[in-house]
């Protein structure tokens, strides 16, 4: 695995009692730091000016991008309008682009979930078979071909482009089975869809492996102490903690499956960048406004979906458990503040990052309506 | 309230050889301090009397059940006997009240009422009847360390092992939470506290035993160890650590 891959799982915390006083987290968590423009307090209005700028990051975006929009209408080959009247046609393949990546998603998470515990669990002895059980020795002996295959499986998944991937599906069907057609979907479709669905298990497989990981040997320890069995401890700790953690990378997965879905277009398939490139790039002879196209509807969709999943995680998000993943930390410093302030469109108050606050921060900032109340 | 004892434990990681045959006793109604330097083994020692850590030699009881026997489920163990550990280890997805209620619901296998019932006298207990619906995140570390406690008690014990419950904590939560040991300890409940709290183990412990690579140094009444130490080990970890 990459360093890069690595990093972005939730960190696994040592043994707790590995770690120094100092490192443990004791106290109450400070209240979230908010100021805006009608919070006035000296000390938190010393915040740079150019930190500010980020309450205005949706509107200039959008600003941005409209105004690129029509700038590129006022060349010769570029029109406006012909995009805007061409947008309803994208409807349709639009939404046989999100069947394909939804379908595979909710499938895939239920294999995904299978195939992550298994990686989350590398075959040990359990330390608490007592040794003079005969079959405590070696009874961890049968775990090592299914965590071999789960191993296996994401390696091969994540190690090789989805287009060979996508190949391999389709000649082993095609060469093997006689063409055929199941639920209205032709053979072509359900290649494309068992593709899919091979890849997109294999990327959740690992975000839902981190998750579990992540959870705190300290607290398994301390299930165990109370007289929580094995599986109540997993089912009752480990898997609620886990979903939850998981939530925003599980969110970029799908945003991931969605662009990969293009991929289809291979073999074929009628989606979304079928229909552009073909009806519109080809038989049209507009290939600008094709890809402008694409452009409006994977980005609209994938960062209303990116924002709202922000804002649910934020707002439903238990003191304590979870911490945002890079990816979409990165994504909200592009597209504006998360939803800590209760501020789905960035417009009203700052987020002021440790980095941003002038000095070191101790005990409580002044009060605002907002702080704290999810 | 039961008694444990441990007799001629034995316990290896690997190479390390941590415990070196141990003979112990807890008392019924008996508060035990266990003091020692840092990696003698105390905490594996604690570890294995709940059988978080299943010794390689020797046998533990419970008053007269072999806990060591095979047959014996761990989970019967741990039912049994509470454990408090130095970080806490609470449930972080679960409020305070839930943290109590959910070995009671799954197992002991009350119904919600019970269970709910249970946990709320048990927090109120050790003061924390205003914070039933808290997350463990947002109360201090005192607090956090006080909910552990009352999840220990609510199963109802018969003994309870604290592991440096204190250490983590700044000198007022040291207080509040040796303020609630000392209650329960004088209330009858068999308790084996690992801490380097001297002033603790002079004022609530009934015993003290001096614990170093692996075993039981010496033991006596806590001014037996602490004034007039017979080993010349003890003398000197009492010496850095009374300074
Ligand atoms: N699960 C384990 N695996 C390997 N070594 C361990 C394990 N638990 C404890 N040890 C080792 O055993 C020694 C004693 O540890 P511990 O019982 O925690 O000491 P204490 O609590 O007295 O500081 C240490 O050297 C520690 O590294
Ligand atoms: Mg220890």
């Amino acid at each position: 695995m990459s360093g890069e891959e690595e990093r972005a799982l939730p960190g696994r915390p040592l043994l707790s009692d590995d770690l120094p006083p100092t490192r443990r987290p004791t106290g109450p968590l400070p209240p979230p730091i908010t100021t805006g423009p009608n919070v006035s307090s000296p000390r938190y209005e010393r915040v740079s000016r150019w930190s500010q700028l980020s309450t205005y990051y949706v509107p200039i975006g959008v600003a941005c991008a409209v105004a690129f929009f029509f700038l590129l209408g006022s060349l010769r080959y570029f029109s406006v309008s012909f995009v805007i009247q061409n947008l309803p046609a994208g409807i349709g393949p639009c939404e046989t682009s999100l069947e394909f990546t939804t379908y595979t998603f909710v499938i895939g998470l239920g294999l995904a979930m299978g195939l992550g515990m298994v990686r989350a669990h590398p075959p040990r002895r359990d330390p608490s078979l007592r040794r003079k059980k005969a079959r405590g020795r070696f009874s961890y002996l049968w775990q090592w071909p299914l965590y071999g295959f789960a191993t296996g499986y994401v390696q091969a998944i994540r190690g090789t482009p989805f287009l060979v991937q996508l190949y391999i599906v389709f000649f082993a069907v095609a060469l093997t089975a006689p063409s055929f057609s199941f639920l209205g979907w032709s053979q072509f479709y359900w290649i494309g869809f068992i593709a899919l669905l091979i890849n997109t298990t294999g990327y959740q497989a690992e975000a839902i492996r981190g998750g579990i990981q992540s959870v705190e040997a300290g607290q398994i320890e301390g299930a165990k102490a109370v007289g929580l069995t094995r599986f109540q401890t997993f089912f009752r700790i480990t898997m609620p903690q886990t979903l939850r953690l998981v939530t925003l990378p599980l969110t970029n997965e799908w945003i991931s499956n969605f662009k990969t879905a293009t991929i289809l277009s291979y073999i074929s398939i009628f989606e979304l960048y079928e229909w552009s490139s073909l009806n519109i790039g080809l038989n049209d002879n507009r290939p600008v406004e094709a890809f402008v196209l694409l452009t409006i509807f994977y980005l609209g969709i994938n960062v209303t979906l990116s924002r709202v999943m922000t804002y649910v995680e934020k707002t439903r998000r238990i003191p304590g458990l979870g911490t945002p993943t890079p990816e979409v930390g990165m994504a909200k410093r592009l597209f504006g503040t998360g939803g800590r302030n209760r501020d789905l469109l960035g417009l009203g108050a700052v987020h002021v990052s440790a980095r941003d606050a002038p000095g070191p921060i101790q005990g409580s900032p002044p009060s605002t309506e907002d702080t704290n109340s999810a | 309230m039961s008694s444990i004892r441990v007799k001629g434990v034995r316990k290896s990681f690997g190479e390390l050889e941590v415990l070196r045959g141990v003979d112990l006793e807890v008392n019924s109604g008996e508060v035990l301090c266990i003091v020692g330097p840092s990696g003698s083994g105390k905490s594996t020692l604690l570890r294995c009397m709940n059988l978080l850590v299943i010794p390689d030699e020797g046998q533990i009881f419970l008053d007269d059940v072999a806990l060591t026997d095979p047959r014996i489920r761990p989970e019967w163990v741990r039912q049994n006997i509470g454990m408090v550990f130095q970080s806490f280890n609470l449930f972080t997805h679960l409020t305070v009240k839930r943290n109590v209620m959910l070995a009671l619901r799954h197992v002991k296998r009350m119904n919600r009422a019970k269970a709910e019932k249970v946990a709320v006298s048990q927090l109120t207990r050790v003061g924390l009847a205003d914070k039933l619906n808290a997350y463990p995140a947002q109360l201090s570390g005192g607090q956090q360390q006080r909910v552990a406690i009352a999840r220990a008690l609510a199963m109802d014990p018969k003994a309870i092992l604290f592991d440096e419950p204190t250490s983590a904590l700044d000198p007022e939560s040291i207080h509040e939470v040796l303020a609630v040991m000392s209650r329960i300890g004088q209330e009858g409940m068999t308790m084996a506290v690992v801490t380097h709290e001297m002033g603790f183990a002079k004022e609530v412990a009934d015993r003290v035993v001096f614990f170093d690579a692996g075993r039981v140094v010496e033991e006596g009444t806590p001014d037996e160890i602490f004034e007039r130490a017979g080993h010349e080990r003890t003398q000197a970890f009492m010496k850095k650590i009374l300074r």
